[in-house]
């Protein structure tokens, strides 16, 4: 895959009508793509579009988030692709296309900001937004797939007790949404077969809580064992090793 | 200096590429197993691929924050907690009355020496009321 390169400096002002130009003639030859294939623009081409969009600009111009807003575009294609695509494409290859596109969807996503978000210094927005993009990712692609996986039929006792006794071992937060689950009347895995209910926000519940317990919060067994060697060396050893530390 | 030399000390035990790339093959497995038995009509490819691609930018946050000096950190509403303005939010139209439910998404606060705990973002929750009304 040859990407669009271009050798000649060119002067600010023509810049943002240059990339414009970029973006029409790529939107015009996915609007073909879109016409040529089956009636539908696969998600390959869609991810292609992206990719091109992103390199020429990127390329081009090292300053593109300045001015330029890839929210739009990816929303431009978006609505071009029809959002959904029929081409089964490999989970690797997926990831690699993905880790190009991601930059710019990224982008998109922090340009939205969350109504009600208290903001207080430059390095506190960059978590804020870093947080707002997986809180982004979580809540659409939940979306996508129940909106896709209807469940017709009730999880069965057996399939309810392994998922109970999962929720149970990723830690705190899964604890928690175990005890609930079973308790609670007004919500359960039963809501996940009921036509009535969207099971979206459970879904997102146990991503999120499984994020908590396994990255968040999770502290590996090997740090465990450090942490617990340095307590018994503090015990031990107690000043000798406080003053040591701090003369380094 | 003995905590920035565990903070050092575990930032470099986490960030070697083979434990983390082990870290996150085992909890993709992990998640993708558990959305396997709540939403069985679900290709399997597709709950590795979006469980693999949650963990991986989760774990980047939590590597990224843990270079800073501040103390950036998730946190999790339980359930039938009291709803509390200042650390929470519903997406319901409606004012959010009675306790907590479920706790959709975890909210970020800043923890440092001079300010204490800061909430940055809201935890997402949701609520007896709302969930009763849908």
């Amino acid at each position: 895959m040859n990407w669009f390169r271009v050798e000649t400096p060119i002067r600010a002002r023509h810049r943002e009508s240059f990339v414009q130009d970029i973006i029409t003639m790529v939107l015009l030859v996915a609007e073909v793509l879109h016409t040529g294939i089956d009636g539908e623009m696969t998600r390959e081409h869609r991810l292609y579009l992206q990719v091109v969009l992103f390199q020429a600009a990127q390329v081009c111009f090292p300053d593109l988030t300045m001015w330029l807003s890839p929210g739009s575009i990816v929303q431009k294609s978006r609505t071009l692709e029809g959002m959904r695509s029929r081409l089964a494409v490999s989970p690797e290859y997926w990831h690699k296309l993905y880790s190009i596109v991601e930059p710019l969807e990224r982008y998109g996503a922090s340009t939205t900001p969350i109504p009600g978000d208290i903001v207080t210094n430059d390095t506190d927005q960059i978590y804020v937004q870093k947080f707002q993009v997986l809180y982004s990712m979580v809540r659409d692609e939940v979306e996508d797939l129940v909106g896709s996986q209807i469940n017709d039929v009730p999880l069965s006792t057996k399939a309810v007790e392994e998922a109970l006794k999962l929720l149970r071992r990723s830690g705190d937060c899964g604890g928690d949404s175990a005890e609930m689950l079973q308790k609670s009347a007004s919500f359960s895995f039963s809501r996940l077969s009921d036509p009535t209910y969207s099971p979206a926000p459970l879904i997102r519940h146990i991503v999120a809580g499984f994020l908590m317990d396994r990255v968040f919060m999770h502290v590996p067994d090997r740090l465990v064992d450090g942490l617990r060697f340095i307590e018994n060396s503090i015990i031990n050893r107690g000043k000798f090793l406080v003053c040591e530390t701090n003369n380094l | 200096m003995l905590k920035q030399a565990i903070r050092n000390a575990l930032h470099r035990l986490l960030s070697s590429r083979h434990m983390l790339s082990n870290f996150q093959d085992v909890h993709t497995i992990k998640l993708a197993d558990l959305l396997q038995i709540l939403l069985p009509a679900a290709s399997k490819d597709l709950l590795y691929s979006f469980a693999y691609r949650v963990l991986e930018a989760a774990v980047d946050i939590k590597m990224a924050a843990m270079e800073e000096k501040a103390l950036y950190q998730a946190f999790w509403i339980k359930h039938s907690q009291k709803y509390d303005d200042q650390r929470m939010r519903t997406l319901a139209e409606r004012l959010p009355q009675g306790d907590v439910l479920l706790c959709i998404f975890p909210g970020l606060e800043r923890c440092d020496a001079q300010h204490g705990q800061i909430t940055l973002l809201k935890a997402f929750v949701e609520n007896y009321v709302v969930v009763e009304w849908r």
